[in-house]
């Protein structure tokens, strides 16, 4: 069955991803150095290392609860403005009606819409303010258009459209965060929420094209 | 990097533990949070004053626990700001019944974590304000002053608030007040060398050795402009007349000074620097009526240091002269 993730598999999804944000600390931080103070890499890979304490501590009953967990696990270790607007997009996830042990792809998919309008609410940012938005609504764009293909297929596409998004904020001048007080020089620079944002979607991608195969 | 540390993962936690030994009849952890530090004296009565932000500036902020200053700090970790869950801990502690203002510099992290956690407070019925710290003229023009971010004006602003709390104000007139110390308060920052973020060990910015960055926050952000260094005299003017275009327009003339230094200048520099800004102001018709010298908000060992300026009013200035004490500020008048 290509068109549903277990509890089981949501937790061994987020699980690879915070391996994979552990891994790339460096790679991330060394991004944010550029226009930010550098520190970007150490706070994802604090959440990370908050959800696998988490996730594999505690028991869930639903895949909801294993966003839910996810992005408070986030919230409380993280802190700055990347602990709650990444918390965020696990928060909305797990808000997805009703509590089930399985999810598929059309309501994941309206669960990353509903993070990008509370993201957009609660860091009162839009498209084109060079921040995570930029990587996180092009994927959620592709996940509603793809919300009757399979996992792998949606995902695939939501992956490109969040990469072409970091791409695209090389070209925008920073508005929100430690940057917006560069102006101008922050343009050249991709954005590293955006590219965080990117990373983490392609991980589930990644992780559903092995689960699936 | 050359730090005394243990592992990184307890940075923040040997940090407090190490100040609380030190300060231990006056300040203790939180039981709800260990990340909240607060006085233990309570004084009935009085709006509660909470202050917090990212690891990495001390003395700022736990070094501002104390009589007539602040009740309550949320500590973030480095350079983070603290999360709503430890904010709301630290309301609690502050807590007397009369509100909780909570003062933080003005960076997005600290005003979304200070946001939810008001929320969170105010669902408990707690009565919070929140006022984000905006003195860094070089981050935003002046018709954005709510957009600069909070660099060693905090000192100001929590000195002052906190005294018209200790005066047993309202929380209204607490917020006014803080408000109107914001207005007033007037910050440029320099950075010499780059601090080490103690979390990877590297520096936040590479400056060349005849290279300064005008106008730098206290993160490392760079600034607006790298510029070769010059002597005191010169850039002293150079900062002097930017903050200048914001304060020659006051009616009042009453002035207070700090100069801050972000980690690694020497006080033989600071001073060198205060003796240029003094005359400066004076020439201009200010009366500086103190001046504040020394480290208050800093970014590690970055060398650098900021001017903060702040227009008096009657009322401020009665404020700013009311005793004060901590381990890491003080005023009285007359020594």
């Amino acid at each position: 069955m290509c068109n549903q993730l277990t509890i089981q598999q949501v937790k061994d999804m987020l699980l690879h991803i915070a391996d994979v944000l552990i891994q790339k600390e460096d790679e991330l931080g060394e991004i944010d150095r550029h226009i930010g103070d550098g520190d970007h890499g150490t706070g994802m890979a604090t959440g990370a290392r908050a959800i696998q304490k988490e996730l594999k501590e505690q028991e869930s009953t639903s895949v909801n609860q294993v966003f839910r967990q996810s992005g408070i696990a986030m919230m409380e270790s993280m802190g700055g403005a990347s602990g709650v607007l990444f918390s965020s997009l696990f928060l909305a996830l797990g808000k997805i009606e009703p509590e089930a042990p399985e999810i598929d792809v059309a309501s994941f998919s309206d669960g990353v819409s509903q993070a990008v309008k509370d993201i957009k609410i609660r860091g009162r940012a839009g498209l084109g303010d060079k921040t995570m938005l930029d990587a996180l609504e092009p994927a959620s764009v592709a996940l509603i258009e793809n919300k009757n293909s399979t996992f792998v297929e949606a995902l695939a596409a939501a992956k490109s459209a969040a990469q072409q998004g970091v791409e695209n904020t090389k070209g925008y001048v920073a508005k929100f965060g430690r940057a917006k007080f560069l102006g101008e020089r922050s343009l050249g620079y991709q954005d590293p929420g955006a590219t965080s944002i990117a990373m983490i979607i392609n991980e589930m991608y990644q992780f559903v094209k092995e689960e699936f195969k | 990097m050359k730090k005394i540390l243990n592992q990184r993962e307890t940075i923040i936690t040997d940090m407090l533990k190490g100040f609380v030994k030190a300060e231990k009849d006056h300040i203790a952890v939180s039981k709800e949070n260990d990340r909240v530090l607060y006085r233990k004296e309570k004084q009935e009565g009085k709006v509660g004053i909470v202050i917090g932000g990212g690891s990495g500036h001390e003395p700022l902020f736990f070094g501002l626990l104390g009589k007539n200053l602040a009740d309550a700090v949320a500590v973030g970790n480095v350079f983070a700001a603290p999360t709503p869950q430890t904010v709301l801990a630290a309301i609690h502690e502050a807590n007397q019944g009369e509100g909780v203002i909570c003062l933080f510099g003005n960076y997005a992290g600290d005003v979304l974590n200070f946001d939810l956690a008001k929320e969170m407070a105010d669902t408990e019925g707690i009565a919070v304000v929140n006022l984000a710290v905006s003195d860094d003229i070089a981050s935003a023009p002046k018709e954005y002053q709510v957009d600069r971010r909070g660099i060693a004006g905090d000192l100001f602003v929590i000195k002052e608030v906190a005294a018209a709390a200790a005066k047993g104000y309202s929380l209204e007139r607490c917020q006014r007040i803080a408000q109107e110390c914001n207005q007033r308060t007037y910050s440029i920052g320099v950075g010499i060398k780059s601090g080490t973020n103690p979390l990877n060990g590297k520096p936040s910015f590479i400056l060349n050795d005849d290279e300064i960055e005008y106008g730098l926050g206290i993160h490392g952000e760079p600034g607006i402009e790298k510029m070769p260094i010059v002597s005191a005299k010169d850039l002293i003017k150079k900062m002097y007349l930017a903050l200048d275009q914001e304060i020659k327009a006051y009616v009042e003339k009453e002035v207070i000074v700090c100069v801050n230094g972000l980690g690694s200048t020497t006080l033989m520099e600071l001073y060198i620097i205060t003796n240029e800004l003094i005359d400066l102001l004076e020439n201009k018709g200010f009366l500086v009526m103190d001046t504040v010298v020394g480290n208050f908000c800093t970014t590690q060992e970055m060398a650098g240091f900021s001017l903060t300026v702040q227009i008096l009013t009657e009322e401020l200035k009665e404020l700013y002269q009311m005793e004060a004490t901590s381990p890491h500020y003080f005023h009285k008048e007359g020594y």
